[in-house]
């Protein structure tokens, strides 16, 4: 099935949780962009104080990891970084609603250590202080 | 027969699994594994408690009475001939020793501890509980290499495995991820992005290219 691709000018945002950011050293785990498969938001579709709610809904549950901030890039910027990484690399956004999150799409390749952090440190990062 | 080793340096509560491939059926078939172990080991007293038994391991506690290294090797005899040897694994485990909580400081402890209460499904209903054969691996690791110039940063990656990541002098990304049986490892000073075996020699040389790019 053939998911139509979100455009280059959007911006989408990741959720991060605490198993994938050590907050006090300001570090992430590359896997927060590894994929395959990585779940992002797309912003023009919900605002980020209504995704917040649905990550603390979907993410937040007892022993399980938990959302402490979101990471937010733009697609074109996204697939500027693998198009220009050592190891060139495409990456698509498919958009991907779901019943309960209707702004959600999908990144579906798998990309490298080296790319994901790549990615990573371009994140414009929002920390969410309700759960602070 | 394979011959498994693990270095222990501390007088703690120490847990180890016999992993077999085969049933263990019988009190007798127990007991000559278990002398087994008593034969390549140096700790004999106070007597090793067996704690239960699954039809792949047999678990044992015991604790060391002095704060001398203990250097216990555990032996298997009793493959098959026809089963194909296993790659060389740890003990399991479920504490970091003082060495690792020195060099991942309060924090890194704290997210441990955070980590051994994942249950299954935790990373959006995927993500396994954190696997304490990566937690031995790390501990293996740390014992080779703690040349860190921060304090590095713990993560558990879906998989059930300890990641860590830190900085060398240059501010250039070094991230390892402990799997039960291979180090993957991403430098990026020379942009490599690999894994390793853990027999001595690929440790090695992983050891050397981290101590080149630290």
């Amino acid at each position: 099935m053939n998911r139509p691709e979100c455009p280059r000018e959007e911006n989408i945002v990741r959720a991060i949780c605490d198993s994938h950011f050590d907050k006090k050293n300001d570090r992430f785990s590359s896997y927060l962009f590894e994929g395959p498969n990585t779940s992002v938001n797309r912003l023009l579709i919900l605002p980020l104080n209504k995704l917040f709610k649905i990550f603390h809904r979907d993410l937040d549950k007892p022993l399980k990891s938990k959302v402490i901030a979101s990471g937010e890039i733009n697609v074109g910027k996204l697939q500027d970084i693998g198009k220009n990484h050592n190891k060139p690399h495409s990456i698509t956004v498919e958009i991907d609603p779901l019943p309960e999150n209707r702004s959600h799409a999908v990144i579906p390749q798998k990309l490298s250590r080296g790319l994901a952090l790549k990615i990573i440190s371009e994140l414009k990062i929002h920390y969410d202080l309700l759960s602070a | 027969m394979n011959t498994f080793t693990r270095l222990f340096d501390n007088d703690s509560l120490i847990e180890a699994s016999l992993i077999s491939n085969n049933l263990i059926r019988t009190q007798d078939e127990y007991k000559d594994r278990f002398q087994s172990l008593c034969c390549y080991s140096k700790v004999t007293q106070p007597f090793p408690l067996p704690l239960g038994r699954t039809d792949r391991s047999i678990q044992f506690t015991y604790f060391p009475s002095t704060d001398t290294n203990y250097l216990v090797r555990i032996a298997y005899p009793f493959w098959r001939e026809t089963e194909k040897p296993l790659e060389p694994v740890f003990v399991n485990i479920d504490q970091l020793s003082e060495k690792t909580v020195t060099i991942l400081g309060k924090n890194g402890l704290e997210r441990f501890e955070t980590f051994k209460k994942y249950s299954k499904g935790w990373d959006s209903g995927c993500g396994l509980p954190l696997s304490h054969r990566s937690v031995a691996v790390m501990e293996y690791f740390i014992n080779q290499f703690s040349d860190f110039h921060s304090e590095p940063s713990l993560f558990l990656t879906p998989n059930g495995n300890l990641q860590l990541g830190w900085e060398n002098t240059h501010g250039q990304v070094i991230e390892l991820e402990f799997y039960p049986d291979k180090i993957e490892y991403y430098i990026e000073a020379c942009e490599i992005e690999e894994k390793v075996n853990l027999d001595k020699k690929s440790m090695d040389w992983l050891i050397s290219m981290l101590c080149e790019n630290n």
